[in-house]
């Protein structure tokens, strides 16, 4: 019961932030078609751009930072993931989408992912950071920790996971219920037609880009100090992100919780215990994409309509 | 000795400058190991392995036009085939043949589960993948051993790799000419281009892209498992996503659509390991970090100035030549009872019968929303109807798409070619691949065929179709319905923003199929076309015939006045 | 008037894009005595030589490592300095030219032998030895001990020498688990050996997995004494648990000797020339209000290595690389820290199984324990500036 709880925090806090990089690829696929290779690049770049403002690029202690420098910080590396992201759409993505050109945006895309994940690696070169924590679960619970069931489960997790569904729950509400999310769901159902009404398609995509990378960038960034943190850490995210988003073709209502789900099972297969038996750690990657890959499968078969 | 001298004598007369410098190129190639030194020699030839992969590659992205970013995964596979194999002393011919094997059907894996969604959803696909066997390699030691790798000694001298890895990439080169020059690289041609207008002529999409995307995975694991012996190791660090990455860059820095643009992009990357060497050395940053680096940013460069490859397709002349072309199914009837679709709680079609004959001209009218394309896209097998029934021989339908839909890059005579490769019976991927004598004499004859097929309908064969005007576009997507050997073709709005002219073109070409005896069904909104051309005209209204019969009857009918809201007489 | 000096070339072989802490320690070892070697350079016969020293990037890739080793011979170079990855392929290449390899990290028992690998040599802590050292510790003070590992390739290397060390004291174990070396949170690992009623844990591997079971251990109150490899002096474990200082008291490490019977002289002239020449690497971390730093281990193996390969081209009175590995055989110099480095025909290893000693931390410095009778003779180093 009590590795089943921690099984549950854990899972879920990761999975809510997979499901949010989620939703951003399936916004950004619904807007324009393109699969977004260069996501979980830019939500590291904007994580490693907080760290390196918030506390340089030497060896870092979780002490180190007070709230207003980290706010700062915080906004400083948004405010860059903001631009990149938007900056990514505008030059590499956009020329090659416009001209129906599949081939072209998938290049860019991944050129962008790699060019930002070596500058990355360049400048931040240890094989694991500490992410400063200004934020005071120590003081909370028992030095920031729960006792429940026999579990011990960190404050910060579920800190996490209910930060990442809030900001699912509010990117939805300005989705929904704003003049820039039906103009944004205008340009989902038909991008030509949206020209055609007048709207300036380019300018909201584009903030719909910046928009997405923030989002997922702050969640990315609020889960980092749970945890030794590198760039391959932060890329991973959009990969998980675009399996939650595959499997349920790009639907943002749906990725969130795909992501969740993703999450669980990862911690299930790293971590669960069934009788004697456990899969453990070397397949904690490995079969969470292994039947995330074999689900996207399936719902290919049905995709036999092409469009005249 | 007749099939070589023909062969000899087709090479010689389609012979270009390209050709004799790519010769020359590799001839002098294969005297680098007496340059270079063992280590540069092992370099270079683990680039060229690494080309040979990218030719499979520029296969699937290319011809087929799948955006494939797993081809680094099929590499790895055919590298943990082989090092296995190698480890336990199979000779090194074996172990390739099963890295080839085992690449193959991982393609083939990926091609079934991911071909039939959009490129896309196959570009992702594809990518998840190569991280899922990156993790499989890193995660579980089995496969590679872990920090160690699996030690694979003895073998080939890295002189003796180079040689090799030079004529399998020539090989897989020349198997890129055979496979798109052959129908099953011009079927992929047509679905990259439209794949609508590629299912309405019968092409088996689906299958085909399976097979492409096994094809480069093979030539991926051949490559994977020579390599693997080349490097002494098998390392689970260098099949990571970078390598797919790589291999995409090479394809699309080369050019995607000549087989020698995966060699050059292979060049072009081997010249910027020296600038990075440099660079790195410069900002002191290691070596295999700026060439990542200089990688991306060239790539990002390339595309963003539209860059289409340093190599640009070379389109080889077809030679036609009298022989025993596409036969022509026998007349049939289609006969439609009781036909019913629905999407959502609209019934697009209710109820619906009707009889298509040969040699006769059936039209089918209504006004806008009464049914009419869906009706067509249930004959045709493209949707499948709620209920009733569709009675026809199997292959006997062929249909015409209700928008211009030509392949734009294919001229006149491979759109022909593409129609009729369903008749075909020497074009095989094996057939194909090594261009039999059998298979060069059947493509003669249908070449020969599609030229008089396109005098007919007065189409020039050889310009490509997106520049022809639209006429003749039109009447494109009509000859090539009928080279599909169909006796029945279901024709949608053929007069569609025609001139008089061009409409009184469509009308008499459509009056000589008839008189073929073919059974046709046409689409019009133009009632003065159908009232001039069709033998019998059914007319729908909100998913339901509302009258079936002569043009003289069916124009007098009230209901079908009521339907059309006076709007425009018969 | 100079002399002309001919050049030896000197690859250091290591992981700079992966593991750029400790390949930049073990490049400037190498360059270190280099310096010192080339100050008079190396005359042999009626030439003068002096190392020049490369570097090759493996990124911790055994396929790159048996690239650069055969550039390594293409540049007709004397010696490779290894980190050792993917050594098991390619000290053969190395071996067609008789070049000798000098590994100064990696501890698999596999990759040095005397008689089927004759040109591998190591100056490092073996894994073996960690391995058995460990047990020889523990199981006298009657502890269970959790074996926790991760799926690193180090954790795995561990693995294998932990279960061969323990093979003959299983009842001390009460468990074995695999740990993944990117999760956030192993909780219910740890957990679980809490379940398993273990007393003490002994964590191998890589520092972020150290510093995660503390964490995770110390958070839910169970203050069970931590041991662990060499690892667990890295930086980055007293960095992350910053915050925490209490709960890196009493970690317990194993590792090779820094300082030798003569004392801390030897050692500490070598780490002022090391930061003299390279500067100070700071953990990051205060002890008493002062910063605390790490002194330069790694380096000083492959220091070491280079002095044996200079006295060993004085003794092959050649620089042909298969006379120097001969060589290496029968030359003994004057290690970093004050013991002596020597190989033999039977032995490639520079440091022996002894001579891992324990220390635990206190106040984020490290101080050798007092109940392990070779710690207990061995100074604390200062680690303050």
């Amino acid at each position: 019961m009590a590795v089943a709880l921690q099984i549950l925090a854990s899972g879920f806090a990761a999975g809510a932030v997979y499901g949010l990089v989620a939703v951003g690829h399936s916004l950004v696929f619904r807007l324009t078609g393109v699969v977004h290779f260069a996501f979980g690049e830019l939500i590291a770049l904007g994580v490693f751009v907080t760290l390196l403002v918030a506390a340089g690029s030497g060896p870092v202690s979780q002490t180190s930072v007070g709230g207003g420098r980290f706010l700062l910080a915080l906004a400083v590396g948004l405010l860059v993931t903001a631009a990149a992201s938007a900056g990514a759409y505008f030059l590499a993505i956009e020329p090659y989408r416009a001209r129906g050109s599949v081939i072209g945006w998938v290049g860019a895309s991944l050129a962008v992912a790699f060019a930002v994940r070596t500058l990355l690696v360049v400048f931040f070169d240890r094989p694991a950071y500490v992410f400063p924590d200004p934020l005071p679960f120590r003081r909370i619970a028992d030095r920031g920790f729960w006792h429940v069931g026999g579990a011990t489960i960190q404050v910060r997790t579920i800190f996490v996971a209910a930060a990442a569904l809030t900001l699912a729950g509010l990117g939805s509400a300005l989705l929904q219920r704003t003049r820039f999310g039906r103009a944004l769901e205008a340009i989902a159902q038909d991008f030509d037609a949206a020209v055609l009404v007048g709207l300036p398609v380019a300018r909201l995509v584009g903030i719909a880009f910046a928009l997405a990378g923030v989002w997922a960038g702050l969640a990315a960034i609020l889960a980092a100090p749970s945890a030794a943190f590198d760039v391959d850490a932060a890329a991973r995210y959009g990969l998980y992100g675009l399996l939650a988003a595959a499997v349920v073709w790009f639907d943002p209502r749906r990725a969130l919780s795909a992501g969740i789900a993703l999450g669980l099972v990862q911690a299930t297969v790293t971590s669960a215990h069934i009788g004697g038996f456990e899969l453990g750690p070397a397949y904690s990657d490995v079969i969470p994409l292994a039947l995330g890959l074999a689900l996207f499968a399936w719902r290919a078969r049905s995709m036999t309509e092409a469009v005249e | 000795m007749t099939a070589y001298a023909d062969a000899y004598r087709e090479i010689r007369s389609s012979w270009r400058t390209r050709r004799t410098i790519a010769v020359a190129a590799f001839a002098v190639a294969s005297f680098a190991p007496l340059v270079f030194g063992d280590a540069r020699t092992a370099d270079l030839a683990d680039g060229l392995y690494l080309a040979c992969a990218a030719v499979g590659l520029a296969f699937a992205v290319g011809v087929a036009g799948l955006p494939s970013l797993a081809q680094g995964a099929f590499v790895a596979v055919g590298a943990v085939t082989g090092a296995h194999l190698l480890a336990a002393g199979v000779p090194t011919p074996l172990a390739a043949l099963a890295g080839g094997i085992c690449g193959g059907l991982s393609g083939l894996i990926v091609g079934y589960a991911f071909a039939r969604l959009p490129r896309a959803g196959f570009a992702a696909a594809t990518w998840i993948v190569s991280w899922l066997v990156a993790f499989a390699l890193q995660s579980i030691t089995w496969f590679l051993g872990g920090s160690q790798g699996i030690v694979v000694s003895g073998g080939p001298t890295a002189a003796q790799h180079y040689e090799l890895a030079l004529v399998l990439t020539a090989l897989a080169a020349l198997g890129y000419v055979a496979l798109a020059h052959a129908p099953i690289g011009l079927r992929l041609a047509a679905a990259r281009e439209r794949e609508p207008a590629a299912l309405a002529l019968g092409v088996p999409v689906f299958r085909l892209r399976a097979a492409a995307v096994a094809v480069s995975g093979t030539v991926a694991g051949v490559a994977g498992a020579l390599a693997v012996q080349l490097a002494g190791v098998g390392d689970a660090s260098q099949y990571g996503s970078y390598l797919s990455f790589r291999l995409f860059v090479v394809v699309l820095i080369g050019g995607t659509l000549s087989p020698l643009g995966a060699p050059a992009g292979m060049l072009v990357l081997g010249v910027l390991s020296l600038a990075a060497d440099a660079v790195g050395r410069l900002e002191n940053i290691a070596a295999s970090r700026a060439h990542t680096l200089l990688t991306a940013v060239m790539l990002l460069g390339i595309v963003s100035l539209g860059w289409e490859g340093i190599v640009r397709p070379d389109r080889g002349s077809r030679r036609g030549v009298l022989g025993t072309g596409p036969v022509r199914m026998e007349a049939a009837t289609l006969n439609v009872t009781a036909l019913g679709k629905s999407f959502d709680s609209v019934a697009a079609a209710d109820d619906v019968a009707l009889s298509i004959e040969p040699g006769r001209i059936t039209a089918l009218v209504g006004p806008n929303g009464s049914g009419k394309t869906t009706v067509l896209r249930m004959l045709a097998g493209a949707i499948a109807p709620d209920r009733g029934r569709i009675d026809a021989p199997a292959g006997a339908v062929a249909r015409t798409l209700q928008s211009t839909a030509v392949f734009p890059t294919l001229t006149p005579l491979e759109h022909i070619l593409v129609a009729s490769a369903g008749q075909r019976a020497r074009s095989g991927l094996v057939r194909s691949l090594f261009a039999t004598p059998k298979a060069r004499a059947e493509d003669a004859a249908y070449v020969e065929h599609a030229r008089r097929l396109l005098d007919r309908f007065a189409i020039p064969p050889d310009v490509p179709a997106g520049e022809l005007p639209l006429s003749d576009q039109r009447a494109l997507m009509l000859a090539a319905a009928y080279a599909t050997g169909a006796s029945v073709l279901l024709v949608d709005e053929p007069t569609a923003g025609a001139s008089t002219a061009e409409a009184g073109r469509m009308t008499d070409l459509l009056r000589s199929l008839r008189a073929e005896g073919l059974a046709l069904l046409v689409v019009e909104h133009n009632l003065g076309v159908v009232r001039r051309l069709a033998d019998r005209i059914v007319v729908l209204d909100a998913g339901r015939v509302i009258a079936d019969g002569t043009p003289d009857a069916v124009a007098a009918d009230a209901a079908v006045r009521a339907a059309y809201l006076g709007h425009q007489a018969l | 008037m100079a002399t002309h000096r001919e050049a030896l070339t000197l690859v250091v072989n290591a992981p700079f894009s992966r593991s750029p802490y400790l390949a930049r320690s073990i490049e400037n070892g190498v360059r270190l005595a280099a310096g010192e070697v080339n100050a008079n350079g190396i005359r042999i016969g009626s030439k003068t030589y002096e190392l020049h020293v490369t570097t090759m990037d493996t990124a911790l890739s055994p396929a790159r490592a048996v690239a650069n080793m055969r550039r390594a011979v293409g540049q007709h170079a004397v010696a490779v300095v290894d980190e050792g990855t993917g050594l098991d392929a390619s000290w053969r290449i190395a071996n067609e030219d008789g070049m000798p390899v000098g590994v100064v990290f990696e501890g698999g028992s596999q990759i040095v032998d005397p008689v089927t690998r004759p040109n591998v040599f190591r100056i490092a802590p073996t894994d073996h030895g960690i391995a058995f050292r460990l047990a020889e510790y523990l199981v006298p003070k009657g502890l269970k001990v959790a074996l926790l590992h991760d799926d690193s390739d180090y954790g795995a290397a561990g693995e294998q020498a932990l279960e061969s060390a323990f093979s003959r004291n299983r009842s001390s174990v009460a468990i074995d688990e695999t740990l993944a070396a990117d999760a956030l949170d192993l909780g219910p690992q740890v957990l679980r050996a809490r379940r398993a009623h273990a007393t003490g844990l002994l964590v191998w591997g890589r520092p972020a997995t150290i510093a995660a079971v503390l964490t995770a251990a110390r958070s839910s109150g169970w203050n069970v004494p931590v041991f662990t490899p060499p690892t667990g002096s890295d930086p980055f474990v007293r960095q992350q648990l910053a915050d925490n200082p209490s709960w890196v008291d009493g970690l317990t490490f194993a590792s090779g000797r820094l300082t030798a019977e003569v004392g801390t002289g030897p050692f500490l002239t070598f780490e002022q020339k090391y930061e003299s020449s390279f500067g100070v690497d700071r953990v990051g971390v205060k002890s008493g209000g002062r910063p605390v730093i790490a002194p330069p281990e790694s380096a000083m193996y492959a220091y070491d290595f280079v002095n044996l390969i200079a006295a060993a081209l004085l003794k092959a009175g050649s620089p042909d690389p298969a006379k120097v590995t001969a060589a290496l055989n029968e030359v003994t110099t004057e290690g970093a820290n004050g013991d002596q480095r020597a190989f033999n025909h039977n032995n490639h290893e520079g440091i022996v199984d002894d001579d891992i000693y324990f220390a635990h931390f206190r106040d984020m410095i490290y101080v050798p324990v007092k109940d392990d009778a070779l710690s207990a003779t061995l100074p604390t180093l200062p680690q303050t500036r």
